[in-house]
């Protein structure tokens, strides 16, 4: 459905955020982007939208159904956001306008696109929060967005999202400023939209979250990609270090039985990214190899791709 | 502070301020003319070689004058802007520290004080202590410290819910430490913008002050502009045109100092 | 628990207006709690936002005053005390907060932000001791003339943890001191309070929504729910064996890397700003054991076993 060859982004002030990246999302698919800041995660999801700055360098293509979005007209550019692909991002309050209330906000789109009655979209668009586990939703629809709880604004915002019924949807940190047991809900409401047809690319830096929801899932760290996979491969059995650092990093309950180990170094800058690999000052299997030449990835017999010099193929 | 760039404004600024400084404490010692020595025959005389700028309706070189009153503004400016930003500085900061009942009081005492006109005040104050230098600097002082302070308190409320100052306040500082330490160097460059403004406009109020008399009994500007208005008309355009040049100048030179800075800290 | 509590609090109310369309409604930030804290016991304080724990943490080192309620320092009723009376206190108990981007002064160079707090203790620090507090937190010699703009957050929050033990505190409670930093730094973080609880000798009341951050540090954990304790225990107990529903809703709804943690338990509807029910359990409207006394009767807080103790009508047979 969607795929990313070779995306290349350069932001104006010199600092690459994302190198030769490709990644693919087919249908009723959730694709993981994990990785931490500076991964280049969200850039990843601004590229797809085409919302980085203009004056950005960004090179390779994004294919939506064959055609590149990065070669897309601003009007077609415009059919294509929020009726084929729509992104769902972290702060659900900074994504509303203040002033309006919550319900004009989510039908306003389709309302002045496809010029649907204003009744008809109301009437939509409270079947569609209550769908997505929103109580009360036609009070909730005139409500003001600060007047919402976190998980409901949340929602509200998913609501929006889908309310053109887009095939595909971004979420990029959807639960980082919410409760865990809001989490879970948000998640029991992301895996029905599974259910029901939609391909999601679900970025994160919490790697826990993404095993709990993804099929596949990409690492990313300084703007490169270190793995790729499904994740019984990458998460249940990971291969880069990166990745297993990051899984026996993580406190989980269940690192409370395992221990926990403790991944040493610093995120590096990307404007002077250590030589050779990018990890290779916090790998403990780091070897001279791996200190001059940068490694490429490389398809293993199981089908997933690593980018590492030591990676030891599993027979 | 590190990185100095200096722009157009700032140094307009500098050099017509340190012009008027030099020109103004130590022109007397370059050019020996005593700006209130009377020559009643040789009033109303235009600019020339012996009387640069022209002589006065007494015979005064208008020149002298111009450079005397310049030591004039030049000290009420600064002193007079030094005097707002300080207690409009300390005051707006402790009131927003403080808050509740501290707050509020202060806040209404602002109040008071942006509503008195300064030409009452002053002229209270003259009647009282008469007139006097000290006195007008403590007049301007008085009057336009609260602008400041309004806008170092809005500062303040924001700076006191940072973590770093809950940090302080845990870690026993008491509030003066905390002012002083932490919370006037992280708006030091507000304030310091600021000073250029409360020195520009301490530059107008001294000449609007001495326009109507309140000279300090010193030669000023103000003064002059007032007495030489009732000769424009018989063509004596230099008694009016270097006082008036002079207040627009010197007022403008720290206004820019004050643009320049903000432009370079922007 | 032989020796008198190193901190106390009792009954501790403290509430806030929130003005919602229109509509003033006062709310219970924390609800009439009594906690204890004994040195050389970590504790690790449970909830999620809404729980009350931030405000709790404030009122427990005094950044906050309490709208009831008394707290006792070793003997010493604190409650209405400012000022120069507090000068034991501030130096024994010292605060760690969430955002290493705003808890250090950003005009101050690192050495100074230490020496700050070395000042306040009225000692005059040697450039040896802020090297020395730099080493004890694993920071290269050259962070010291650095401004905090100019470091990572991990390396910030390290500065924090520098100077607070300046001050050679018995107790730090830290807020969320990991959840603004990036995973792979978190547990280097966790890692070295854990070595620091040793060789400093100092105490944690750790407050965090992360359950998993705290067996690390802590022995014993209190749950708290809109304002109330729920549930306390020991760790390992109240890991392995949750008692209040909500804390068996919470360990459960967290994603854990060992396959899908489908314990079959549901998932609470609504969340503590809309759903707090008021006149009896303030879980009542998302448990899913309720029952009719919930409704009406508050739950008390008792021991069920040793050291155990919660809050729940279910367990009063």
């Amino acid at each position: 459905m969607l795929e990313v060859r070779n995306l290349s982004v350069v932001y104006p002030d010199g600092t690459p955020a994302l190198q030769n990246l490709s990644i693919s999302l087919g249908t009723r698919e959730v694709l993981g982007i994990i990785g931490e800041s500076g991964s280049g995660k969200s850039t990843l999801a601004l590229a797809i939208m085409r919302l980085l700055p203009p004056d950005a360098n960004v090179k390779g293509e994004i294919l939506y159904n064959g055609k590149d979005i990065l070669g897309l007209s601003k009007s077609e550019l415009e059919r294509v956001r929020g009726t084929e692909i729509a992104m769902i991002f972290q702060d659900a309050l900074s994504a509303f306008d203040p002033l309006m209330r919550v319900g004009p906000q989510i039908v306003e789109k389709a309302v002045i696109k496809k010029a649907l009655g204003y009744e008809e979209a109301r009437a939509r668009a409270i079947d569609l929060m209550r769908g997505l586990g929103v109580t009360n939703p036609e009070a909730r629809f005139d409500a003001y967005p600060h007047e919402l709880s976190g998980g409901l604004r949340q929602r509200a915002f998913i609501a929006m999202g889908l309310f053109q019924k887009p095939k595909i949807i971004i979420l990029d940190e959807p639960t980082s400023a919410l409760d865990v047991i809001t989490q879970a809900q948000l998640i029991q409401t992301i895996r029905g939209l599974k259910e029901v047809g939609l391909s999601m690319i679900f970025i994160t830096h919490d790697i826990a979250l993404a095993s709990t929801i993804c099929d596949r899932v990409a690492v990313l760290y300084a703007g490169k990609m270190m793995e790729y996979g499904s994740v019984h491969q990458v998460i249940r059995r990971p291969i880069h270090p990166y990745t297993q650092g990051l899984i026996e990093s993580t406190p989980t309950l269940s690192s409370v039985r395992r221990g926990l180990k403790v991944m040493k170094g610093y995120l590096p800058n990307l404007k002077s990214l250590p030589g050779g690999c990018r990890f290779h000052p916090r790998c403990p299997y780091a070897t001279d190899i791996c200190r001059s030449v940068d490694p490429e990835l490389a398809e293993l017999s199981d089908g997933r791709l690593v980018a590492c010099h030591m990676a030891a193929d599993p027979k | 502070m590190a990185n100095v760039k200096l722009n157009g404004e700032l140094l307009f600024g500098i050099s017509v301020i340190l012009f008027f400084t030099i020109t103004s404490f130590f022109g007397k010692y370059f050019i020996p003319i005593n700006p209130s020595v009377q020559h009643l025959s040789a009033a109303f005389q235009p600019p020339s070689w012996s009387h640069p700028f022209g002589t006065d309706y007494l015979g005064r070189d208008v020149f002298a004058r111009t450079l005397e009153g310049g030591s004039v503004s030049i000290e009420v400016g600064v002193a007079a802007g030094l005097l707002t930003v300080v207690i409009g500085g300390l005051v707006g900061i402790f009131s927003a520290y403080y808050g509740y009942k501290v707050d509020i009081t202060i806040q209404r005492v602002v109040d008071i004080i942006l509503s008195i006109p300064l030409i009452v005040l002053a002229l209270v104050l003259v009647a009282l202590f008469g007139s006097s230098i000290a006195l007008i600097v403590f007049a301007i002082g008085i009057l336009t410290w609260p602008s400041l302070a309004r806008i170092t308190r809005a500062e303040t409320l924001s700076l006191k819910e940072r973590d770093f100052v809950y940090a302080e306040i845990v870690a026993g500082a008491s509030g003066i430490h905390v002012v002083f330490r932490h919370l006037i160097p992280n708006q030091a460059k507000t304030i310091l913008v600021y000073s250029g403004l409360a020195m520009s406009s301490a530059t107008l109020i001294q000449a609007a002050l001495s326009y109507l008399g309140f000279t300090g009994g010193s030669v000023s500007w103000g003064f002059d502009l007032y007495m030489a208005q009732q000769y424009i008309f018989n063509g004596s355009w230099w008694m009016t045109f270097f006082p008036g040049a002079a207040i627009t100048l010197t007022s403008l030179g720290f206004y820019m100092i004050s643009e320049g800075l903000r432009k370079m800290w922007r | 628990m032989s020796s008198p509590p190193f901190l106390s609090l009792r009954n501790i109310v403290k509430r806030f207006t929130k003005v919602v369309g229109g509509q003033t409604t006062l709310i219970s930030a924390v609800d009439n709690l009594n906690l204890d804290i004994f040195l050389g016991q970590s504790v690790g304080i449970i909830g999620e936002s809404g729980s009350g724990k931030t405000t709790l943490g404030k009122i427990m080192v005094k950044l906050l005053d309490p709208d009831g309620g008394t707290i006792s320092f070793g003997q010493k009723d604190i409650t209405r005390l400012k000022g120069s009376g507090l000068r034991d206190f501030r130096a024994s108990v010292q605060m760690i907060f969430q955002d290493p981007y705003s808890s250090l002064d950003p005009k101050m160079r690192v050495k100074d932000l230490i020496a700050d707090f070395y000042r306040l203790a009225n000692k005059k620090p040697t450039r040896e001791d802020i090297l020395r507090q730099l080493e004890l937190v694993s920071l290269d010699q050259d962070v010291a003339d650095k401004l905090p703009h100019e470091l990572s957050g991990g390396q910030r929050q390290r500065v924090a943890i520098a100077r607070a033990l300046s001050l050679n505190p018995k107790l730090i409670v830290a807020d969320e001191p990991v959840s603004a930093l990036d995973v792979s730094i978190r547990s280097q973080i966790l890692q070295l309070l854990a070595k620091l609880q040793g060789q400093a000798g100092v105490t944690y009341v750790l407050i965090t929504h992360d359950i998993a951050t705290l067996p690390l540090l802590v022995d014993y954990i209190y749950v708290m729910y809109a304002g109330s304790i729920v549930e306390s225990a020991p760790t390992r107990t109240l890991i392995d064996r949750p008692l209040h529903p909500y804390t068996k809703a919470l360990i459960s709804a967290v994603p854990d890397l060992d396959g899908n943690r489908e314990s079959g338990l549901p998932i609470p509807p609504g969340d503590v700003e809309e759903a707090t029910h008021s006149g009896g359990c303030k879980y009542y409207g998302r448990c899913p054991y309720a029952m009719a006394v919930c409704r009406d009767v508050e739950p008390s807080l008792r021991t069920v076993e040793k050291g155990v103790m919660v809050a729940c009508h279910l367990l009063d047979r």
